[in-house]
This record gives structure tokens, sequence and C-alpha cells, in this order.
């Protein structure tokens, strides 16, 4: 599960995305650092899912894509899975497998006559279950429990599989108040340790108190794009979202971002 | 839970085996006739593992692939296309023997023309479906197919009645059944089945990432459009080689793997082979009612749908009860 140096980070030159063969996202030019938790802003349909399967593989695209100056094209989809790792806004996993289980999904796959390959895998599932809090959660079946709980036990699988960018689709959807405030704080976590975090997400005043940086997305295009205190503005708000520049819009983020996490 | 289901297989398949030699209407007390009615009997319990070995799996790999509890082969009209596929080789076999060479028996070119049968009937399903998850669009698309291929099936039945050998030969084939399986048959299908078992197994781990649905599979390294291609592949495999052995055999794609699945888990390095093993006894079992029961021989497909069809509607219960279905 160890974080592979990732100095140059990942970088997307002139990126046109492209879903049922219709350019839903042009012109994108973004380096995204490690080390930081990005938040992708904008609002529905703007492209924030789109940009994430982009990312992926799961969405064809112009442009290049680079990792630590690797074409992600270039990459098997094994390859891939080990240097960019996806955490869903709700997993589609129906059976009732272990929480073990489901992290050492996204561990290598352990080798059926090597002990020593059981052993890494092993350790792997216990490191990325430690990282992501759910320890206690090991023995329990995945799909009996919470939704923050499913939550943290998807990062874990995604940490299992030791890629050093993390894309997260709405990570706080669903959750309760100090739920979403804790899963804000493990990214946080997880990207002061030197991962790439990008995370789709609605609730501004969550990105405002979370992000190291933010990227609106409005119309297939960047709209903005900085540190959230100079981005997150009641004025750009209003032109982006279409509502009318409020001082208490830009109140109602502040006051929302300064609540403090709970222990 | 796992060693329970090794123990029961090995008992099952010893004492099955035995069942399968002793049971039925002839006597074996007549020493003349014994060796003949074990030797008929033993290549009958064969041809009977062996599709229930390859319908299992490939029920196994399609709940795996669609993501959907309630796939099998004959719901997704593998099973029809195979059947079609096999009768037009018999139809084209019967008309142009004069011109065939004599090695070109019929038992030779029908496991080729069920294969491609079910092969291409699983392209015009995954066609008909595209890139749905709805799961019931799947399923509604194996249905609608099975049907038009039934019928054409009929038609060419139909039309083969004038020629008295060969619309009998098809009517045969149609119904299914073991009762003629031989040598023949099971030299045939038996290396499909075994290279169709073990090419499957080889995608076990894929199949279990591919439990959580088509993008997580992918951001977890599996290679989705291989793997769709291989398990259609493969699918087509077994399913050609059971019908070609047994004809049609319902349920058995459907039901043994989740029963397999109720008692080894959703591993599929250890579904795979336990489905090959429980589809086999499951089959060879209903073979052996079918032959035993006083008054004459029932076809193999009624037990098995006695059976299966009950299960099925448990199965869908659970399955809504469990959220796979809306």
């Amino acid at each position: 599960m160890t974080t592979e140096p990732n100095r140059q980070g990942l970088r997307l030159d002139d990126v046109t995305v492209l879903r049922d063969r219709m350019a839903v996202l042009r012109g994108i030019t973004l380096h995204l650092q490690p080390g930081q938790l990005t938040a992708l802003a904008g609002p529905n349909g703007a492209g924030k899912s789109s940009l994430l399967l982009a990312l992926l593989g799961r969405l064809s695209s112009r442009g290049a894509i680079s990792l630590d100056g690797v074409a992600i094209a270039s990459l098997t989809p094994a390859q891939r899975a080990r240097k960019i790792a996806w955490v869903p806004q709700r997993s589609h996993l129906r059976a009732p497998l272990r929480v073990s289980r489901v992290v050492a999904s996204g561990a290598a796959p352990a080798g059926l006559f090597s002990r020593e390959k059981n052993i890494a895998a092993r350790d792997t599932v216990r490191q990325a279950l430690a990282a992501a809090d759910v320890t206690h959660l090991a023995e329990r079946t995945f799909t009996a429990l919470s939704c923050g709980e499913q939550q943290r036990v998807l990062i874990a699988r995604a940490l299992a599989t030791g890629a050093p960018v993390l894309l997260c689709d709405e990570p706080t959807a669903g959750l309760d108040p100090r739920q979403a405030l804790s899963m804000l704080a493990l990214l946080q976590r997880l990207a002061g340790e030197g991962r790439t975090i990008i995370a789709a997400m609605h609730a501004l005043a969550e990105v405002q108190r979370s992000a190291d940086r933010v990227i609106v997305l409005h119309g297939g295009r960047v709209a903005a794009d900085g540190i959230p205190a100079a981005v997150l503005t009641a004025a750009h708000l209003g032109t982006i979202y279409g509502v009318e520049p409020d001082s208490t819009l830009d109140f109602a983020v502040r006051l929302l971002a300064s609540k403090e996490v709970p222990p | 839970m796992r060693w329970v289901f090794a123990v029961v297989a090995v008992f099952a398949v010893v004492g099955l085996g035995l069942a399968a030699l002793l049971i039925g209407h002839a006597d074996l007390a007549d020493e003349q006739l014994r060796a003949q009615i074990l030797a008929l009997r033993g290549w009958r319990a064969a041809a009977a593992g062996l599709a229930g070995a390859a319908l299992a799996v490939a029920g196994v790999l399609v709940q795996g692939l669609f993501r959907n509890p309630l796939a099998s082969p004959s719901v997704l009209g593998a099973t029809a296309g195979a059947a079609l596929g096999g009768q037009v080789v018999l139809f084209a076999h019967a008309a142009m023997v004069a011109a065939l060479p004599w090695w070109v028996a019929p038992e030779a070119v029908l496991p080729l023309g069920c294969l491609v049968g079910a092969g291409l009937t699983l392209l015009v399903v995954v066609g008909i479906a595209g890139r749905s998850d709805d799961p019931i669009t799947v399923l509604l698309a194996g249905v609608i197919v099975a049907t038009l291929l039934a019928g054409v099936g009929a038609l060419i039945t139909a039309l083969a009645l004038d020629a008295w050998q060969i619309g009998r030969a098809l009517i045969a084939f149609g119904l299914g059944g073991v009762a003629q399986a031989g040598p023949a048959q099971v030299v045939m299908a038996a290396p499909l089945v075994g290279i169709g078992i073990v090419m499957a197994w080889s995608w076990a781990h894929s199949l279990d990432l591919m439990l959580s649905g088509v993008d997580e599979a992918a951001s977890l390294g599996v290679d989705t459009a291989s793997l769709t291609r291989w398990m259609l592949v493969w699918t087509a495999v077994l399913v050609g080689a059971a019908v070609a052995v047994a004809g049609g055999v319902a349920f058995v794609g459907l039901i043994v793997p989740h029963v397999v699945r109720s008692v080894v888990g959703h591993h599929h390095r250890l579904v795979i082979p336990a489905a090959a093993v429980g589809g086999a006894v499951f089959v060879i079992g209903a073979d052996v009612v079918a032959r035993s029961v006083p008054g004459g021989e029932l076809p193999l497909g009624v037990i098995t749908a006695l059976v299966g069809a009950p299960v099925f509607l448990l199965l869908l219960a659970r399955a809504r009860r469990q959220g796979w279905l809306a």
C-alpha cells in the first residue's frame, strides 16, 4: 500500500471528454499536484463525473492526460489501477461479502500457491483498513453497513491498490454532517500523506473548509480555479450557479465552513 | 462450510455414480446382458454429468458477466441458439450426406453447430441489450431471441418432416435427453467441457471484481472488454457442448450456481469448480429419476424443470428482497 513517489502529479493538456460521441468537456488544461485535496465543483451536468470517468478511462477523451510524465492511455487496465484509484459515490456490490474481502479486491490478487503473495496481500488489506479507520469493520458484511461506513470501506479498497491518485465521486453525498466532516478530515489526511486527491463535491461549505484547491466546471469548461477563498465568492457563484449575487450566500458558505470536525 | 460441501460432493458423486449404474428397469441378474447394460448406463451418466457441469458453469459465467442473478444460458437464449445450430447442422448433414466423406459423422459436426449457434445468439442478445445496466433488459432480449429461435427450429423441423429420417432425427434432438448418448457423444463433448471450465476458472479473479459492477471492476484493473469477449466465448463453448450431448436441459444453469454460492460463498475460484460438480450431480440424479419412474422413461428436461421452476420463483423473490431487482 506504499504510495509511490508522485512528484510530477497529474497533467491534463487540452483534454476533450466525449460521452456518446458528444463533447461534454472541452479545452481542459490542468496540473493536479500531489499532496493536495482538489475539489471539483459546478452545477449538475457541468461535467464533474465525466472528468473523473475520463481520468479512469471509462469515457473516451482527446488530448493528453499523463501521470508522472507517463501517458495514462498507454497503460493497461491493471497498470492504470495501480496509478489511479476510484471511490464511487455508492458501490454496485450487492453480494454479501465481508469488508476484508471487499478491501482485498483492491490489492493485487493473492497468489494461489504463493505464501509470500498471500501474506503481502493480507498486510496490504490490514494497512488499508487502518488508514481508512475501518479495522473494526473488517469482519462485518459490506452490504449491511451504513452509507458512511461503506464509503470509508471503498476508500480503504482504493488505498489497497497503492495508487497515488484517488478520484472520489461525491464522497460526502448522503452522509450526515458528522460523518461528512469526518470523511473530509480523512481525505485531508490522505492528501497530507502525499496523495493526489480529486473529489467531485456539491456542498460548497465542505469545499470551503476542506479543499486546498477548487476547480469549478461550468458549461463543459473550467470556469474558475484556485484556492477556495478566492473562487467561492458570492459574485463567482452567482455567475456560475445562476443565482443572484447575494452576500447571504457568501455568509452561509463561510459560516458552515467554520464548523469544527467532531472528535 | 466449505469442507461440508466437499464431503457432501464426494458422497454425492460416489453415491450417484453407483445409483446411475445400478438403478433402472433392466435386470442386472442376467449375466449376458449385465456388461452391456452397465456400459450403456455408464455412457449415459457421463453424458449427463458433462452436460450438467457445462450448463452450471455457463450459468456462473453469465450471472457474473451480466451481474444478474436471474441470468442463465437458457434465459439468455444461448441454449435455444445452440439447439437451432444443432438442428441446422443435422439438417444440412442429412441433405448433403452423399457428398460428404464417410468420417464426417453427425456426432462430429453437431457440437460445432451448437457452439456456433450459442455464440451467435449471445452476440445478438448482447447487441440488443447494449450497454444497459438494467438487469431486465438483457433478460427480455434473451427471452425474445430464444422464442424467435425456437420458432425457426420448429420451422426447420416442419420442413424436414417430408424426409422421414431427417425429421425423426431433428425431433429426437429437439427433445433432448441423454438416452441416445454413447461414446461418440461423450468423447466429442468432454474436451470442450474440460477446456471451457478450465478457461472460465482462469478468469475467476476478474469475475470476483465484476460483482461490484463494470465501472468499479475497470477501476480495479479488470480489462472489461476482454472479459466480456472471453466469457461469451467460453459460455458458447460450454453451452454448445452441453446441448450437443444432452439437448437443452432446463434450469441447471440458473439454480445450481445459486445453490453452490449459498454454500461456498462468492469466490469464483471455488464457485466454478463447485458448480461443475453440483451441475453434474444434479443432472445425473435427474436422469436416474427420469429413467427409473414406473411406467416408462420421462424426458430429462421434465425432471429438471419440475425441480427448477419452483426454485427459480424462490430466487426471484429473494433477488427482489436483496435489491438486485427493482
